[in-house]
């Protein structure tokens, strides 16, 4: 029985597991860490050599090191949703992180290696919006002080706490000297600030007091000894000596006009850059006794704002560097040393492809430069050492678009006289011999054809075209950034970027872009293009739908056409105000627009596509979310022309889902639509149920109210009139916020929910997946729901098959695969929490696993029935995504391939994953293995036998005529 | 098309009949044979002969389905090749018989018959045969359907169904 067991798991593993010369060769991985908030270089000494880091804390709330030779992730640190990065230091060598609510988690990691030295929570002051977080370390030790608005703590060998006992004195910055620990902090309601000396050893409070300061005061900061600010009203720079005994009077300098302070992270240093209302720039220098003088000045330059950042080389000497962007729209850059002077460098940032320069960090004479589409890179004079796409890591958008066929797959050319196409024949004639030969060579072998069948990752140099299975596609994505990208999905190298252009708005007002939807249409002849629906938010608070049509191939816009790529991308207005939905009509290429007063706008704007849209208006329903005052429902609209109204077609409400009163509508899951191959499920004894396949289902997902249906639901509407063909309601997760993850395809459901009841004996909390299948009714009764009009008398006449599972896994992301014909099994693909992509085969969620019982014979020959099992076994070898980490996946897509066995698998979240996969394995091709050369001879053997066999038989026939 | 050249007839109206013998020609051998032969077995009891040998041959499809069950028997529910052979013979082979049943049973004619090749002679006989070959058949499809090849359930027919546009739209 064991041995049977055993062979029974080494077949099957065959089959399953991804194969290691796999890896990397049909499947690719992105390593990314979002657009930094700031980036700060830190140099550590280890075994004598010092190595650089590149430290970023990122909008994807991850902290992480890059590598400053060829900007690769050195490690990086994923921090929970719920644990949002509050603050970041470098603090000696030590790179410090404070998270959660009221920043009151600190972690401390080593800047090489990303290991967590010290991980604590701290007292933390609970909902004080307004938070002052400040981490400071004692040279020699390893000490480090942590201030948290109210409280400051040693943490090292010697611990303790301080609170101040007035919580209406709020600190925000600390500093250490040998003789005290200073808190300062500012109020600008009692216009005071607020000092604290401690005793850095025994935490003993030395003085506690404060100082009357001008009302207003702005760029507060502290700096070697001193803390220091700049007054608006006089323009003046105020500062102030800070002694144990806190006596120190306040000074001021008011022979300059100062405009604001600017932090250069040099406080060690006790240095800082104060900018000066003619545009010029003093470093300027804390000294001993609390003096602070400028020791250089950077002149007014023709920028309009300059930003600055300061940093240390290896040998530990400072840089200051201002960085500004000229009239001529180049990048310039000043580097100021104490010993070299200032090095002033023009770099080739391009403005059309990364957009203006948001922050910058110095390591050396280098500069590490984040743009506003959030591109990370480094520079050393005038040469881009390397630069990462960190916008990658807020994809808004995504669409696989396939490739058109190559040029030397031979077309009909219409209209094509005889000599033409003769003379053209001879031409192409010349590549027969080169073709025969790879004929003969792929006959023979295998081994090419091999080739054609993993499309190397590693190929960046075989041109744009179709391969033999369509496994190479372009992917499109649009980032939260403004930016658009197209992807080799073979090898996930960037083939094209562009930034999406403001319109009117880049001219002198400023804005946002936000791509809100993403389609794929047929453009000219046989390509296909993208258009790119978004939301252009600008700066004067006017929102707009503009339109891109962009060509997949190049990155260049179809319309408005252009013949200059190295621009900004700009698209058509098409709607003067928000969008409230857009759909792409199937099996067409026109677009319907719906603006805030619900009216019609067709794309592309023809006449033809209007009366196209009149013509389906009487039949088209809309089901969309709107918001109430009680919150968002599921609201259902048909199309009506009302010539008093409007001159374009409006959507009105037809029908509302009903919920209870509290219940809100948190998200909408779209069936997946592709082609059914099989109108029914055929049983073990060859009698059928029929899907229920009204193509007007989809999927709601509800937040319920707490009491009295207390639960998350799950609806399955019918949008032609909003009745409920199915509907579970599954209990809260702890957090009572719904995380329940669904998706549909054909007549099958599967949801994934967080079960913390586990009420019963036996019962345990954990992730349920449920799959559900809906039929037209029992064995071989059909109401033919797949062409029946939702108002017809069997439409509601539904029997759903369902079953539920216990997953190991919690999931962020989950999708079935699609193939070219709907024939091949569809898996489920889901994106877990612990940073895998995982398929689910449709074997184990099939609702009809027997309970309690052994599958007949029938169905298991025929259905391929297993008895059911309440867990889902949690098998590595179901991993798709090998041992990499694919981390915070927030959406799966999946695309055929020309091969109807495999379909193409994208995640994108942080990182970006792509795989192929084939649920029922490759059919359609040969094995791997396949032994070709045998095939062959053993043809040609026989063949051969039969040529000498033959005159052989027809000789001795003859004889027997002559002597029977 | 072509005319047979039916010789018996023509010859006692010949008008060589009465020709003497050629010299060293004996007549006496093959009348008296004739004559001895048709004393010995009368027509009619040929022809009865005749009738039993065409109902043992009706029944001798039945006679052989012992063994072709015992044979499908051993050859298993698999679809293989071995088990697909017997079948197709057992399917092919009453086909086969009932289109050959007119030159099966010719040579049992009776004597009396005018066209020993019509469907007519031996009706008795020709119904027996045909019993008995769809009984074969029936075994033939009893096992066709054990194997799961007969296309009865709705399954079967599944792939050819078909299903219109649907009357309503909606966009997602």
């Amino acid at each position: 029985m064991f041995l049977l067991l055993f062979a029974l798991l080494l077949c099957s593993s065959l089959s399953l597991a991804i194969h290691e010369s796999d890896v990397g060769v049909i499947d690719w991985h992105k390593k990314l860490v979002g657009v930094p908030h700031a980036t700060r270089v830190t140099h550590v000494q280890a075994n004598g050599i010092t190595q650089s880091v590149i430290l970023v804390p990122t909008a994807s709330n991850v902290l992480a090191a890059l590598n400053t030779t060829d900007g690769s992730v050195v490690w990086r640190y994923v921090f929970d949703a719920a644990d949002g990065i509050a603050s970041f230091h470098v603090a000696g060598d030590a790179v410090v992180a404070l998270s959660g609510q009221g920043a009151s988690m600190l972690r401390s990691f080593e800047p090489l290696t990303g290991f967590i030295t010290l991980e604590t929570r701290l007292a933390a002051p609970l909902s004080s919006v307004p938070i002052g977080v400040d981490v400071t370390s004692e040279p020699n030790t390893s000490a480090m002080f942590v201030l948290n608005t109210h409280t400051i703590a040693r943490i090292g060998e010697v611990q303790w706490t301080w609170e101040a006992e007035d919580k209406g004195m709020r600190f925000s910055k600390l500093v250490h000297t040998s003789t005290a620990v200073y808190a300062v902090g500012l109020s600008q309601q009692a216009a005071a600030l607020y000092l604290v000396a401690i005793h850095p050893i025994t935490g003993i409070q030395i003085e506690i007091g404060w100082k009357h300061l001008p009302p207003a005061v702005s760029s507060f900061m502290v700096v070697g000894d001193a803390a220091i600010w700049v007054d608006p009203a006089t323009q003046s720079l105020g500062f102030v000596h800070l002694t144990p005994a806190l006596k120190a009077s306040i000074r001021t300098e008011k022979t300059l006009k100062w405009q604001e302070l600017v932090d250069v992270y040099l406080q060690d240093f006790g240095v800082l850059v104060g900018v000066l209302a003619n545009g010029e720039a003093r470093v300027l220098q804390a000294r001993d006794g609390g003096v602070v003088e400028s020791v250089h000045t950077f002149p007014a330059n023709d920028g309009e704002k300059s930003l600055f950042a300061g940093g240390l080389d290896k040998d530990g000497a400072p840089y200051i560097v201002r960085l500004w962007t000229t009239v001529s729209n180049t990048t310039a850059a000043e580097i100021y040393t104490p010993a070299h002077g200032v090095v002033k460098t023009i770099f080739p940032l391009d403005s059309y492809k990364y957009g203006t320069v948001t922050h910058l960090a110095v390591d050396g004479p280098r500069l590490v430069i984040t743009t506003s589409t959030g591109a990370v890179q480094l520079w050393e004079q005038d040469q881009l050492l390397w630069g990462r796409e960190e916008a990658l890591a807020s994809i808004d958008v995504a669409a696989f678009v396939e490739l058109p066929l190559p040029e030397r797959v031979a077309r009909v050319v219409e209209g094509e006289s005889f000599i033409t196409r003769l003379t053209r024949q001879i031409v192409e004639a010349k590549d027969f011999p080169e073709y025969a030969a790879a004929f003969a060579q792929r006959f023979f072998t295998g081994a090419p054809l091999r080739d054609e069948v993993v499309v190397s990752a590693h190929d960046h140099t075989a041109s744009l075209g179709r391969d033999a299975f369509g496994f190479r596609q372009v992917l499109v994505v649009a980032t939260a950034y403004g930016s658009v990208f197209g992807l080799d999905s073979a090898s996930g190298a960037v083939l094209w970027t562009r930034v999406l252009g403001l319109g009117w708005a880049g001219v002198g007002v400023g804005g946002t872009v936000k791509p809100v939807k993403i389609f794929v249409v047929d453009g000219e002849e046989e390509s296909k293009d993208v258009v790119l629906i978004t939301q252009r938010r600008a700066n004067n608070k006017l929102v707009d739908t503009v339109l891109f049509r962009i060509d997949p191939l190049t990155g260049g816009s179809v319309y408005p056409a252009e013949e200059d790529t190295n621009r900004l991308l700009e698209g058509t207005d098409v709607i003067s105000g928000p969008l409230t939905e857009a759909f792409l009509i199937p099996d067409s290429s026109a677009i319907m627009l719906i603006d805030e007063f619900f009216q019609i706008n067709s794309y592309p704007d023809t006449e033809a596509n209007t009366a196209f849209i009149s013509r389906l208006a009487s039949k088209v329903y809309l089901p969309f979310m709107e918001t109430f005052p009680e919150g968002p429902r599921m609201v259902g609209h048909s199309l009506k022309l009302d010539p008093e109204l409007s001159d374009k077609h409006v959507a009105f409400r037809t029908w509302g889902l009903s919920l209870s009163p509290d219940e809100t509508v948190k998200s909408i899951v779209k069936p997946r639509v592709g082609p059914v191959a099989s109108l029914g499920k055929v049983l073990g004894n060859r009698t059928t149920l029929y899907k229920y396949l009204n193509p007007r289902m989809f999927v709601v997902l509800t937040q319920g109210p707490d009491t009295p249906r207390a639960g998350c639901g799950i609806y399955v509407v019918d949008a032609a009139k909003g009745s409920v063909l199915y509907s579970a309601l599954v209990p809260f997760p702890s957090t009572r916020v719904c995380d329940v993850h669904a998706t549909f395809a054909e007549n099958w459901l599967v949801y994934h929910y967080y079960d913390g009841e586990g009420v019963g004996a036996g019962e345990a909390k954990g992730w349920r997946m449920v799959t559900v299948e809906l039929y037209e009714g029992g064995l071989d009764e059909k109401t033919q729901s797949s062409d029946m009009s939702s108002f017809g008398v069997d439409s509601m006449h539904v029997e759903a098959l369902e079953q539920s599972y216990v997953f190991a896994h919690g999931i962020t992301a989950i999708t079935t695969t699609s193939t070219k014909f709907g024939i091949t099994s569809k898996d489920i693909i889901v994106a877990t929490q612990n940073n895998k992509i995982h398929a689910i085969p449709r074997r184990m969620l099939n609702p009809r696993r027997p309970k309690n019982r052994k599958p007949t014979v029938e169905e298991q020959q025929e259905e391929q029935l297993i008895p059911y099992d309440v867990f889902i076994p949690d098998d590595p070898r179901r991993t798709i995504s090998h041992n990499y980490e694919v981390a915070n996946t927030r959406n799966i897509i999946t695309a055929p391939a020309l091969l109807e066995s495999t379909s193409l698998v994208f995640a994108y979240g942080l990182d970006l994953f792509l795989t192929r996969v084939a649920p029922s394995n490759t059919f359609d091709i040969l094995n791997k293995n396949f032994n070709k050369a045998q095939l062959v001879l053993t043809v040609f053997g026989l063949g051969l036998g039969i040529v000498i066999a033959k005159p052989m038989v027809r000789r001795k026939r003859l004889r027997e005529r002559w002597y029977q | 098309m072509s005319k047979s050249l039916e010789y018996s007839t023509l010859e006692p109206a010949s008008k060589w009949r009465n020709l003497p013998p050629p010299p060293g020609f004996s007549k006496s051998t093959s009348s008296k044979s004739t004559v001895k032969s048709k004393a010995a077995l009368p027509p009619s009891s040929y022809d009865q002969l005749k009738e039993k040998r065409a109902l043992d041959f009706a029944i001798a499809p039945a006679k052989s389905l012992p063994m072709q069950a015992f044979m499908l028997y051993m050859s298993g529910g698999g679809v293989q090749i071995f088990s697909m052979g017997i079948v197709f013979m057992l399917l092919l082979s009453p086909f086969k018989n009932i289109a050959g049943i007119n030159e099966a049973f010719a040579p049992f004619a009776p004597s009396t018959a005018k066209n020993p090749k019509a469907l007519t002679t031996l009706p008795a006989q020709k119904l027996v045969y045909i019993a008995c070959n769809v009984l074969t058949l029936a075994v033939g499809l009893w096992k066709c359907r054990s194997m799961g090849l007969l296309p009865l359930g709705t399954g079967d027919w599944l792939a050819f169904e078909t299903r219109g546009i649907a009357p309503e739209i909606s966009l997602f």
